[in-house]
């Protein structure tokens, strides 16, 4: 098969991208997918990665298409605070740059082709080499955040994979152990136990801005595991910059977006917007786009309308998450950003279940803001309409 | 040959013990390792055991200063609880332990071994927590009160007691909690299935329907073959101490001093480094040439051939000299020692003074006599004969070895 003959070609081989192969294959195996992966970091992302997900966040039917792509499992997961520990009892579970790969590579109808897009149409791609190819559908996987339409904070993190010399004795993930000195903004470490002897340590902040220093979370990173005698060598390393969103103008970015190619991913602010974590609409999307697929003769238009419809309604049952952030970037001070996770995860297991997987009841709202409200309503008051930071990105982008 | 893990309060004289019954075992062929938070490794260093650290204090929770003092050592206790339930279970599967002994006095260790699933022998260094009717809580000076009445009265005590330590116990409540187990929250509830491996015998206890468990005596490593020459040219003398916590109180050591030129006997000074340089001479200058004043004395020996022991009653230094058959007054200053001292007042086998209270003329009268009255000596036959049949070490070793089957 020659990639220049696709029904689909997908432009980025990250997350988003993969899963979208992985969703097509499995709902229609005849399906001719080209993806072109430049393989290079992009903005904000870095060679090697690590995707996790909570059982809960998917539905069965993704469940089983993102199966092979799975490269490490957990009965459960654990939460770690100043004064509050527990164990959630979802299952978790993690991709991998490699993993995820493979189980691309391992589908018989679809090609990955090395390069770089220069430019992206709804009708096809050019590339770097000045080849171009096109395709009736047209998918932009290129991972860059539409910034022009979104207010973000920033989590950052550096992960260090570890060889350790002895067994580090963990069996479950920490996904937030905040226990942790507090340092540029709201500080926890992320630890997956990957083997007996492997571990992978990430020093993760909420922050203001999105510059880096590597530095600074290596010592953390060091500090953690000599605390644990976890003393080994460094097998892989990864760092990240994921979005926060406060405020999406959805209605806009779709509206500028509707002559181009589908965006897919963090492309189109598909992303938590409390967390920055991408698989759960990453697989939501994937499942979207090959359902329209089914449906009608496949081309750029018809994946465009189901996804645009899919994400306004995504981006309308954000708003709350995105209130979420709202508070915690700009209602509360750094140092008071951990005693309002902290209280967020005191809250029953389902709702937190409901929480990852973007599907917060209008009870849970209720539950989250009432009671003892996680900030003071003095400072929780401006933080609670979305307009004026709208307002804000609308003259940003006319000038 | 197995791997042994020892999970204690970061406190010399809890470690001294812990690293005594681990000399013993290693000597036996068994790798040995202490496990805890950084605060525990200088522990494991000087007692030459390996160390499996997880993260938790870097200092042991300091005793004393009042009750602003106390509520921080119970937010210390606390904390260091805390950091083993969460962190313990995975530093002893790092360790690769194959079982763990576990000291009372810190109940997270169990629930660390237990959620680890590794099996624990508990190990009662100071006064048993167990909680037989009409015992009161170790850290209450009470004298025995026999029937319905004393029972109503430890019950009370205990309740007061669970109160104070109500942040271990939700720190307790949260680890079981986080790893699946039962909710037990008070120390008591964390002792050993075959109850604990006991320093403290039943000879100077109150009463007990049946023993703790295993009571073994003082676990001590072997005395060195060459000792020092003895104090004082053999001359007659007082050992004093205060233990490792209480080091520092020089008030306490002139009154002790004075006391000994009072009553006329040599006295030698265990200030156990709590005492700069200048106190130290300071106090040797109360009577030259009959006071003998260093930071540490090869204990065993020098409580041997002492005439009577100047003690905070601290359990170690007084089952020493009860083994010895030497007569004591105690000066309790705190912890468990105010315990000690009322079985010890009980079982005849000491003088108790308040250490608020006491003058060089009170405690020279006590001192001469339980220098010149045989019947102080006498009094401690009972115990002597005891520690003399315990077993000590070995029969502590004996004890985990046979859990280990």
């Amino acid at each position: 098969m020659t990639p220049d003959r696709a029904d689909v070609l997908i432009v980025g081989g990250g997350l988003a991208g993969s899963l979208v192969a992985l969703a097509v294959a499995a709902r229609d195996a005849s399906r001719r997918i080209t993806v072109v992966d430049s393989g290079a970091p992009q903005e904000g992302q870095s060679d090697s990665h690590t995707w996790s997900f909570h059982d809960t966040d998917l539905s069965p039917d993704a469940a089983r298409w993102i199966a092979p792509a799975v490269a490490h499992r957990w009965p459960g997961q654990e939460v770690r605070f100043p004064s509050y520990a527990r164990r959630l009892r979802a299952g978790y579970a993690s991709l991998t740059s490699q993993s995820l790969r493979a189980a691309v590579e391992a589908l018989p109808m679809v090609t990955r082709l090395p390069g770089r897009a220069t430019a992206i149409g709804a009708a096809g791609a050019q590339l770097h080499d000045g080849s171009r190819i096109d395709a009736p559908c047209v998918i932009d996987a290129t991972g860059r955040v539409p910034r022009g339409y979104l207010t973000l904070g920033w989590q950052k993190f550096v992960g260090v994979e570890r060889q350790t010399a002895r067994p580090h004795g963990r069996a479950l993930p920490i996904i937030m152990d905040a226990t942790v000195d507090q340092r540029d903004g709201y500080r926890f470490v992320y630890t997956l136990p990957f083997a007996p002897d492997r571990i992978l340590i990430e020093d993760t902040r909420y922050s203001d801005g999105p510059a880096l220093d590597h530095a600074s979370f290596e010592a953390g990173i060091e500090d953690y595991a000599r605390a644990q005698g976890w003393d080994g060598t460094e097998a892989r390393r990864e760092h990240g910059v994921l979005p926060i969103a406060m405020a999406f103008d959805a209605e806009a970015f779709w509206a500028d977006a509707a002559a181009g190619p589908v965006p897919v991913g963090m492309r189109a602010g598909l992303f938590h917007p409390v967390t920055g974590y991408s698989l759960p609409l990453a697989a939501r999307a994937a499942d979207i786009i090959a359902a329209a697929m089914l449906e009608s003769p496949v081309s750029t238009a018809s994946v465009m309308a189901a996804m645009r419809r899919f994400a306004l309604e995504t981006a309308d049952r954000q708003r709350f998450l995105r209130l979420l952030s709202r508070m915690l970037f700009r209602g509360a001070a750094p140092p008071a950003r951990r005693k309002v996770l902290e209280r967020f995860y005191r809250l029953p297991e389902p709702l937190i279940e409901r929480f990852y997987a973007g599907d917060l009841t209008r009870a849970d709202q209720a539950r989250i803001l009432l009671g003892r409200p996680p900030i003071p309503i003095r400072d929780a008051l401006p933080c609670l309409r979305e307009a004026p930071l709208l307002e804000d990105l609308r003259r940003k982008r006319a000038t | 040959m197995a791997r042994i893990a020892f999970l204690m309060p970061p406190y010399r004289s809890h470690a001294a013990v812990h690293g005594a019954l681990a000399a013993r075992l290693a000597g036996r062929g068994h790798e040995v390792i202490f496990v805890g938070p950084p605060a525990l490794q200088p522990h494991a260093q000087r007692e030459g055991a390996g160390f499996q650290p997880f993260r938790g204090p870097a200092q042991a929770g300091r005793i004393g200063g009042g009750p602003a003092g106390f509520a921080r050592l119970l937010r210390d206790t606390a904390r260091a609880t805390r950091a083993h339930a969460l962190d313990g279970p995975a530093a002893l599967r790092a360790a690769r332990a194959d079982i763990a002994v576990v000291d009372e006095m810190e109940p997270g260790g169990s629930l660390a071994a237990d959620a680890a699933g590794v099996p624990r022998v508990t190990l009662a260094a100071s006064l048993p927590l167990r909680r037989d009717p009409g015992m009161p809580p170790p850290y209450v000076g009470w004298d025995w009160r026999e029937g319905e009445d004393g029972v109503r009265r430890a019950e009370g005590a205990w309740r007061v007691s669970d109160w104070l330590m109500t942040a271990q116990r939700r720190a307790l409540a949260e680890g079981c909690r986080l790893h699946g187990l039962p909710v037990r929250d008070r120390p008591s509830d964390w002792i050993g299935a075959e109850g604990s491996v006991a320093q403290w015998i039943a000879a100077l206890d109150f009463p007990r329907p049946q023993p703790v468990g295993p009571v073994v005596g003082p676990i001590r490593r072997p005395v060195a073959a060459a000792a020092d020459p003895p104090l004082f040219d053999g001359a007659p003398y007082v050992f004093a101490s205060l233990g490792t916590i209480a080091g520092g109180r020089l008030r306490l050591f002139t009154v002790i001093a004075r006391a000994a030129r009072l009553a006329g006997v040599n006295v030698a000074v265990a200030h156990c480094g709590g005492l700069s340089p200048a106190q130290a001479a300071a106090l040797t200058a109360i009577w030259p040439g009959r006071i003998d004043v260093r930071a540490f004395f090869d204990q065993l020996p020098a409580i041997r051939g002492a005439a009577a022991v100047v003690t905070h009653g601290g359990l170690n230094t007084v089952l020493d000299a009860a083994g010895f058959g030497v007569p004591m007054v105690a000066l309790p200053l705190g912890n468990d020692q105010n315990g000690i001292a009322a079985r010890l007042r009980r079982a005849g086998a000491a003088i108790t003074l308040s250490p608020r209270r006491v003058t060089p003329d009170s405690l020279a009268a006590a001192i001469a006599s339980v220098t010149t009255d045989p019947r102080w000596r006498a009094a401690l036959d009972p115990a002597r004969a005891e520690i003399a049949a315990a077993g000590g070490a070995d029969a502590a070793a004996d004890a985990v070895e046979g859990a280990l089957r």
